[in-house]
């Protein structure tokens, strides 16, 4: 509160106090406040400008608004910037105080529910914090001054105000400024009149052509480890950062220790995940190319073993043997891509029956080979789609192969491919086996990568791959199995 | 010059089982054939062989079962086991003691898979040896020569 001498106008600042305020004035003048005061005077530059006890007047351009004034005469004067219109000036103030702590209490429960709301996005959240601090306190200016404990410095990383983004590349020593002292002593520091303080570094203000005038810093405490602090400039209000403040910016400053904590949890959860993640992925390829390189070992012994034993033509099983895991190889290595792999299909109008029948005619001999029989009912009516051909028949592939494998054991089953409509505007391709069939805990795991239940033959990324390939195309898979009856999968693509 | 210890190959690999039976003849042993674990079952009933190289991976019944079967059967334990994988390193399980690895080290879903599975059926049963694909011949010629008398 400032109190201003009725000889000489000088102002000094007084705290407010439970008992009457008494003051000697440089001039010589003694000057009292009453302790409690009914009501206070609200002055304004439109409308009234002088004390009603005294008369006397003020100039309220060399003012901040929202100042409380003490008259030499003892009146209490609010400079608002609004002309005042009730009648009661009283619940003017009482009015404005009571939305003031309205204020700060909305801005708290905004606060604890953004921290509430999301762990992932801690820049967002920081950011909207920091704002909300810097509205709630009514200040100039403020920012979550990080530690980088690697580089020992401080970096800006949420910052309000006008000169914001001067400071996004701006850093402190780690023991820099009044920030940096708030940081290494763990404790929260309030500068009304950093010109006075030794420990205010002129370097930010001097990078931006920013004025401070007070600071308000609380650490950042997250399990007695300072991680940064939170920094509030210039109050509003010439009375500077009140003990009420540092209660309201410890209170944010907590919370923000939270989402940080929650934020470095997160981080590291997800890394575990993605770790363990690659750690399946490695591990089903290095399965996989095992198994291959077992194939192409084996190839070779058996081709030298043949060629010191032949005395005329050698035979191809040794060939043949490299030739086959050459192949399952590259499969590998296609397969891992399309899984791995964000791509848009190129699209082309195509004959689905096309598609279909391609493949039925490339399986056809592997069905007879096994006693097995492929029969294909292609819906003659289907118009031409925009799809890319190559992943549908890659779809396609893998399931009509999976469907014969899955009769490998019976003779004489039928596999059963058909196209078809459905919903007026999709395009259902079904392809039906008689074969082992699947359990409920097999079906749960068939789209997961590298699961496999065909043994040393299977990579495990067909069905994966496959599904993959459906959805890029927004389209969608379906699978119904009996343990012993059978399996059907059906594609399911849009029309046009 | 024959050797009339007669070994049973358990495989689903068509190329393994090429690559295996090429060494065991190379080698002069005699052998069967079986390729999932059912037919190694039949065949370990029908007739005793010296020893047997298994597959773990193999649809229908896996090695791991037929191991348990064989370690449980007082007419079948006492037959060398050499298990012949591609996964050894990535089941979770270490073959060679039979315990689970630690989970950090797997994939969640393939060491929940394999660990369950040694938990459930497997405690305390482990194979005389273990050979990773790809097989070295001379490496597994050497191992098979240990274990039989």
């Amino acid at each position: 509160m400032l109190l201003i001498c009725s000889h000489c106008e000088a102002r000094q600042e007084v705290k407010k106090s439970i008992g009457n305020i008494k003051v000697l004035c440089q001039c010589g003048e003694r000057l009292s406040v009453p302790a409690s005061l009914p009501d206070c005077q609200v002055i304004s530059r439109q409308k009234q400008d002088r004390c009603l006890l005294c008369n006397r007047g003020f100039d309220l351009q060399t003012f901040r608004e929202d100042t409380e004034i003490a008259c030499g005469c003892g009146n209490l004067l609010f400079v608002s910037k609004d002309d005042v219109s009730e009648d009661s000036l009283g619940r003017r103030k009482t009015d404005q105080s009571s939305r003031l702590l309205e204020k700060e209490l909305f801005g708290l429960i905004d606060t604890a529910r953004l921290i509430h709301s999301s762990i992932h996005h801690i820049d967002k959240l920081m950011a909207l914090i920091v704002q909300k601090t810097t509205d709630m306190l009514n200040a100039e200016a403020c920012s979550a001054v990080m530690r980088d404990s690697k580089k020992k410095h401080l970096i800006f990383y949420a910052i309000t105000g006008e000169k914001s983004s001067e400071l996004t590349t701006f850093e402190l020593a780690e023991d820099e400024g009044i920030v940096g002292k708030s940081i290494t002593t763990k404790s929260t520091i309030v500068a009304n009149n950093v010109g006075n303080d030794p420990q205010f570094s002129h370097r930010a203000d001097e990078a931006t052509g920013f004025v401070t005038h007070s600071v308000l810093c609380v650490p950042l405490l997250v399990d007695d480890n300072c991680v940064g602090a939170l920094e509030i400039v210039n109050k509003r209000n010439i009375d500077g950062f009140s003990q009420h403040d540092v209660l309201l910016a410890e209170g944010i400053a907590d919370q923000i220790a939270v989402a940080v904590q929650n934020a470095q949890l997160a981080q590291a959860a997800l890394k575990a995940e993605r770790r363990a993640a690659i750690g399946e992925a490695v591990s089903g390829v290095a399965h996989c190319l095992k198994n291959m390189l077992n194939g192409l070992q084996g190839g070779l012994y058996v081709l030298k073993s043949d060629v010191k034993k032949a005395t005329g033509d050698i035979s191809d099983r040794g060939f043949e043997m490299l030739e086959r895991n050459m192949k399952r190889l590259t499969d590998l290595a296609q397969d891992m891509l399309s899984c791995s792999k964000d791509r848009t299909p190129e699209y082309e109008q195509t004959d689905i029956n096309e598609v279909v029948d391609s493949v039925v005619e490339l399986m056809r001999q592997r069905a007879q080979e096994q006693g097995s029989e492929l029969r294909f009912t292609p819906d003659e009516s289907l118009d031409e789609i925009a799809v890319d051909p190559k992943g549908i028949y890659r779809c396609i592939l893998n399931l009509v192969s999976n469907a014969l494998d899955a009769c490998k054991e019976k003779s004489g089953v039928v596999v059963d491919v058909s196209t078809g409509t459905i919903n007026t505007n999709e395009i259902i391709i079904r392809i039906s086996d008689q074969g082992c069939g699947m359990d409920k805990a097999t079906l749960n795991s068939i789209f997961e990568p590298f699961f496999s239940n065909k043994g040393s033959d299977g990579t495990g990324l067909g069905l994966s791959v496959t599904r993959k390939i459906v959805e890029e195309h927004s389209g969608r898979i379906g699978v119904d199995s009996v343990v012993n009856k059978g399996t059907t999968f059906s594609i399911y693509l849009p029309g046009q | 010059m024959s050797d009339t210890r007669k070994i049973l190959l358990v495989d689903d690999s068509e190329d393994q089982i090429l690559f295996a039976s090429q060494i065991l003849e190379d080698n002069g042993f005699q052998y069967t054939i079986a390729r999932d674990g059912i037919e190694a079952i039949d065949a370990l009933q029908k007739e005793r062989p010296s020893l047997v190289l298994l597959d773990i991976l193999m649809p229908r019944k896996g090695g791991l079962n037929v191991l348990k079967k064989m370690r449980e059967d007082p007419d079948l334990t006492s037959i060398p086991v050499i298990v012949v994988t591609g996964s050894g390193e990535v089941t979770g399980v270490d073959m060679t003691t039979g315990q689970e690895k630690a989970a950090e080290d797997y994939g969640d879903d393939v060491a929940r898979t394999y660990g369950e599975f040694i938990h459930d059926k497997l405690e305390g049963f482990k194979p005389d040896a273990l050979i990773e694909k790809p097989v070295d011949p001379s490496v597994l010629i050497a191992k098979i020569n240990e274990l039989l008398p």
